[in-house]
C-alpha cells in the first residue's frame, strides 16, 4: 500500500494511521483509486494535526478528527461508491462485464461439481443380452468353440516366441516364411516386389524343409482339431468382462493363434501338393474356410474381420491349388460343394448389432439416468474411460477441460438419437455393395452426421471417440464375397472344360448345366463378374474401385510404386484368373 | 447551531461549489472555508466531504488534480467545472426562491404571508 511508504504516514498518531488504514481495507477499487484516497487522508489528516507538537495533544486530536470522520467501514464503503461512480462509461462496462464473466464462470463451476456428482444407473446387463442373442438353442456338444480352444492349445509355434523368430536363426539371406533377414544380420525386414517372401517349398534348402515339415508334423493334433472345430454346425463364446466393466472390456479369444494355424494351412497345402496329394490340399483349404465362416457368424465385428480374413486365405489357397495342379472332376466338385457349404445360408455380411449394444452400455455407465435430456454425461467417468481406450492417464488439463466443457456435451437423449441413427446407417451402408454404396450416395450421410460430431467435438465427446468408421469393414466384406463366388465359378469352369473340352462362351451356361447355382456379383458393377475366354483359357475379374472394365488389366502389371491392393489400382481390375505371377517368380527374375 | 440532517443533506453540494467557484481549493481547507464563510453556521463533517467530493467528481460538477506548489507537500485541488457552475446557478435561482416563499410563509423580513 502507498500510505506504507509515505513518509507522513509515520509521523501521525498510531490511531490516526489505523483509521486510514481501515478505511483504505473498505475503499476497493483500483490500486491507483486507493493510493489517491489514502494521500488525501494522510494530508487531510496531517493537515489537521499540523498545530500541536505534543503526543498527548495529538493523540487528542486525533481522535476528535476521527470521530468527526465517523464509522471507517462507513466512510469506505461511500468512498468506494462514489469512486466507482467517477469511472469512465467505459470502463464501468468492462467491470459490469468482468462480473457477469464472474458470475457465469461460478454459476459454471457449481453446475460443473453438481454434474460430476452424479450417479450411473446400470439397468441392463448388455453383456448378458449378447450371450443370449448369440448362444443357439443347441446343446454345448454341438460348439465348435471347446475345439478351436484345444487347436490353440495344441499349437506349436515354429521358433521359440513366435513365427517370425527362427528366421533370425538361419545364416542365409534368403527368405522365410513371410519375413525376410537383411543379410548379415538377425533384422527382420518387410518384403519388397524384389525379394520374394512367399517360398516354394521345393526350391527351400534342405535344411529348412526339414525344420518345416518336422514343424508340420508336430502340429497334427493342434490341426485335427481345428479341422473337427470347422466341422460343427455351430461356433458360440460366452464373452466376459473382468469386473463390472461393461461390453466394451468384453475379453476376446486369442485370435492370433487362429491366423497361425491359417498359415500353417498354407505350408500344408505346400507340402500336400509336393507330395502329389491335391485332396488333402483342397481339404485343409476348406478347413480354413469353414472356420473364417464360423467366425464370420460371430458378433464382435474384430472376430467377424478375422473371419473374413480366414474365409479370404482359404479361398485364395483353392486358386492357387487350381493354378498349380491337375484336379480330376471329383476334386473339383468336392472342393466347390466344400466352400460353398460353409455358407449354407449365403455369404455373411458385416453385423454391428455388438457394436450397437457396446454403445448402448457405455452410454448407461458414463451418463446419469434420467432428469433434463435423459441424463448428463459424468465427466470423471468419461474421463476414466477414456483412460481406459488409451492405457494411460489423463493428463490434468485434459481432466479440467473436459470437466468445465461438460456443461455443453449432449444429453443422453441425444447422444443416443445420434448413436442410433450412426449405427443404423452404418448397417444399411455395409449391406450395400461398394457400386450401390456410390450410387445411393448414403456416404453423403454419413459424411453429414460425422460432420455434426467433429464440428462440435465438445458436444458430442462420446460419439467422437465411440464412432469408428465401420464402412470399410462393409466393403472388406464385398471383397471376401466376390473371391467366394470367383472361387466357385473358377472351379465351376474347371469343371465344365474336363467334361467339354474347353471353357464355356458365357457364366450362364454354368447356371443351365447346374455347375453354379448364382453367377457372381461383381462390387463393383450392377452385374456379375466380368468373363471371357482366352486363348484357350479365361479371365475373370471384377471392375474394381475405379468402377471401369480395364479388359482384365491386373495390377502386376504396372510398375511397382503405381500398384495399390488389389481392388483400388486405379487403372487396373481385381483379375481372379489366371493368378498373378508368384511373387516368388518375379524375386527369382530379380535375382 | 445544528440543524436537521436531511435539511442540509440537499444543500451541502450547493455550498461546496459556491466555494470552489471563487478559486481552487484541497480537501481540509474546503472544509475551514465552508465554517468560516458561513459564519460558523454550517459545518461540514469530514465523513461527508470526500465522499461529496467524489460524488461531484463523478457527475462531472467539479474535477480534481495533484498539484505541487513549491515549499508545499503534493495536494489534491478541487475546481468547479462549467457543468458545475451552470448546476450552482440554477441551485441558486432555485434557493433563492425557496428562501422568498419561506420568509413570505413564515413573515420573516417584513413580508407577511398574505401581505404581498
Amino acid at each position: 500500500m502507498a500510505h506504507r511508504r509515505d513518509p507522513r504516514f509515520e509521523q501521525l498518531p498510531d490511531m490516526a494511521g489505523e483509521y486510514i488504514r481501515s478505511v483504505a481495507r473498505r475503499v476497493g477499487n483500483a490500486l491507483r483509486v486507493r493510493r489517491d484516497v489514502v494521500q488525501e487522508l494522510i494530508g487531510h489528516f496531517t493537515d489537521a494535526l499540523g498545530g500541536p507538537t505534543d503526543p498527548a495533544a495529538r493523540e487528542q486530536a486525533s481522535r476528535r478528527l476521527i470521530e468527526d470522520f465517523g464509522d471507517p467501514e462507513l466512510l469506505g464503503v461511500l468512498i468506494r461508491r462514489a469512486k466507482k461512480r467517477c469511472r469512465s462509461p467505459w470502463k464501468k462496462a468492462i467491470v459490469r462485464l468482468m462480473q457477469g464473466v464472474a458470475a457465469l464462470a461460478a454459476m459454471w463451476v457449481l453446475y460443473t461439481v453438481y454434474l460430476c456428482l452424479g450417479r450411473p444407473r446400470i439397468s441392463v446387463d448388455y453383456l448378458a443380452v449378447l450371450n443370449q442373442q448369440t448362444r443357439p438353442k443347441v446343446p454345448e456338444s454341438q460348439n465348435a468353440w471347446p475345439l478351436y480352444q484345444r487347436a490353440m492349445e495344441l499349437y506349436v509355434p515354429l521358433g521359440p516366441d513366435s513365427d517370425y523368430e527362427i528366421v533370425v536363426q538361419t545364416e542365409q539371406d534368403s527368405p522365410f516364411l513371410f519375413m525376410q533377414v537383411a543379410p548379415g544380420t538377425t533384422e527382420l525386414v518387410k518384403p519388397t516386389e524384389e525379394s520374394p517372401w512367399r517360398i516354394d517349398l521345393e526350391r527351400m534348402p534342405a535344411a529348412w524343409r526339414q525344420r518345416l515339415v518336422a514343424w508340420l508334423d508336430a502340429n497334427r493334433p493342434a490341426w485335427q482339431s481345428f479341422v473337427a472345430a470347422s466341422r460343427m454346425p455351430y461356433c458360440w463364446i460366452e464373452y466376459q468382462a473382468p469386473g463390472d466393466k461393461g461390453l466394451l472390456y468384453t475379453k476376446l479369444p486369442p485370435l492370433n493363434t487362429l491366423h497361425n494355424l491359417t498359415r500353417m494351412a498354407r505350408w500344408r497345402q505346400a507340402r500336400s501338393l509336393v507330395e502329389g496329394s491335391s485332396a488333402q490340399a483342397l481339404g485343409d483349404a476348406a478347413t480354413v474356410i469353414r472356420a473364417g465362416a464360423h467366425l464370420q457368424g460371430r458378433p464382435n465385428i474384430v472376430e467377424q474381420l478375422v473371419g473374413l480374413s480366414l474365409s479370404h486365405a482359404g479361398h485364395e489357397s483353392i486358386l492357387e491349388i487350381c493354378a498349380r495342379a491337375p484336379l480330376t472332376a471329383d476334386q473339383l466338385r468336392d472342393a466347390q460343394a466344400q466352400a460353398a457349404a460353409a455358407y449354407p445360408q449365403g455369404f455373411m455380411m458385416v453385423n454391428l448389432e455388438a457394436e450397437w449394444l457396446g454403445f448402448r452400455d457405455v452410454v448407461q455407465r458414463l451418463y446419469t439416468d434420467g432428469g433434463p435430456n435423459g441424463g448428463h454425461l459424468i465427466p470423471n467417468r468419461f474421463v476414466a474411460f477414456l483412460e481406459s481406450t488409451r492405457t494411460e492417464e489423463a493428463p490434468p488439463a485434459l481432466r479440467a477441460l473436459i470437466a468445465m466443457g461438460s456443461p455443453m456435451i449432449a444429453g443422453r437423449d441425444e447422444t443416443l438419437k445420434l448413436g442410433e441413427r450412426w449405427y443404423q446407417l452404418e448397417e444399411k451402408i455395409n449391406a450395400l455393395s461398394p457400386y450401390q454404396r456410390r450410387q445411393q450416395r448414403l456416404d453423403e450421410e454419413r459424411v453429414a452426421i460425422m460432420e455434426q460430431i467433429v464440428r462440435h467435438p465438445w458436444r458430442h465427446p462420446l460419439l467422437s471417440t465411440l464412432l469408428p468408421s465401420l464402412t470399410n469393414a462393409g466393403k472388406l466384406a464385398y471383397h471376401v464375397k466376390a473371391t467366394h463366388e470367383a472361387t466357385l465359378t473358377v472351379l465351376a469352369l474347371q469343371r465344365y472344360r474336363l467334361e467339354h473340352g474347353q471353357y464355356p462362351d458365357g457364366l450362364t451356361i454354368l447356371l443351365e448345366g447346374g455347375y453354379l447355382s448364382r453367377l457372381p456379383m461383381d462390387p463393383y458393377s450392377p452385374g456379375p463378374l466380368v468373363y471371357r475366354r482366352v486363348d484357350g483359357d479365361f479371365i475373370l475379374y471384377s471392375l474394381g474401385s475405379d468402377l471401369t472394365d480395364n479388359g482384365g488389366k491386373s495390377p502386376d502389371e504396372f510398375e511397382p510404386s503405381k500398384r495399390r491392393e488389389p481392388w483400388e489400382t486405379p487403372g487396373a481390375d481385381r483379375v481372379f484368373w489366371p493368378l498373378a505371377r508368384p511373387l516368388r517368380d518375379r524375386g527369382a527374375d530379380a535375382r | 447551531m445544528r440543524f436537521e440532517r436531511e435539511l442540509l443533506k440537499g444543500i451541502a453540494p450547493v455550498v461546496v461549489l459556491e466555494i470552489l467557484s471563487r478559486g481552487a481549493m484541497y480537501g481540509y481547507e474546503l472544509a475551514k472555508a465552508v465554517t468560516q464563510r458561513s459564519g460558523d453556521v454550517l459545518s461540514l463533517g469530514h465523513g461527508t466531504l470526500y465522499p461529496l467530493l467524489y460524488n461531484l467528481e463523478a457527475k462531472g460538477l467539479a474535477t480534481a488534480s495533484w498539484q505541487e506548489t513549491p515549499g508545499q507537500r503534493r495536494r489534491r485541488y478541487y475546481r468547479i467545472t462549467g457543468r458545475g457552475s451552470e448546476y450552482l446557478a440554477r441551485q441558486k435561482q432555485q434557493w433563492e426562491e425557496l428562501r422568498r416563499g419561506v420568509d413570505l410563509a413564515l413573515g420573516v423580513g417584513g413580508l407577511a404571508a398574505g401581505t404581498a
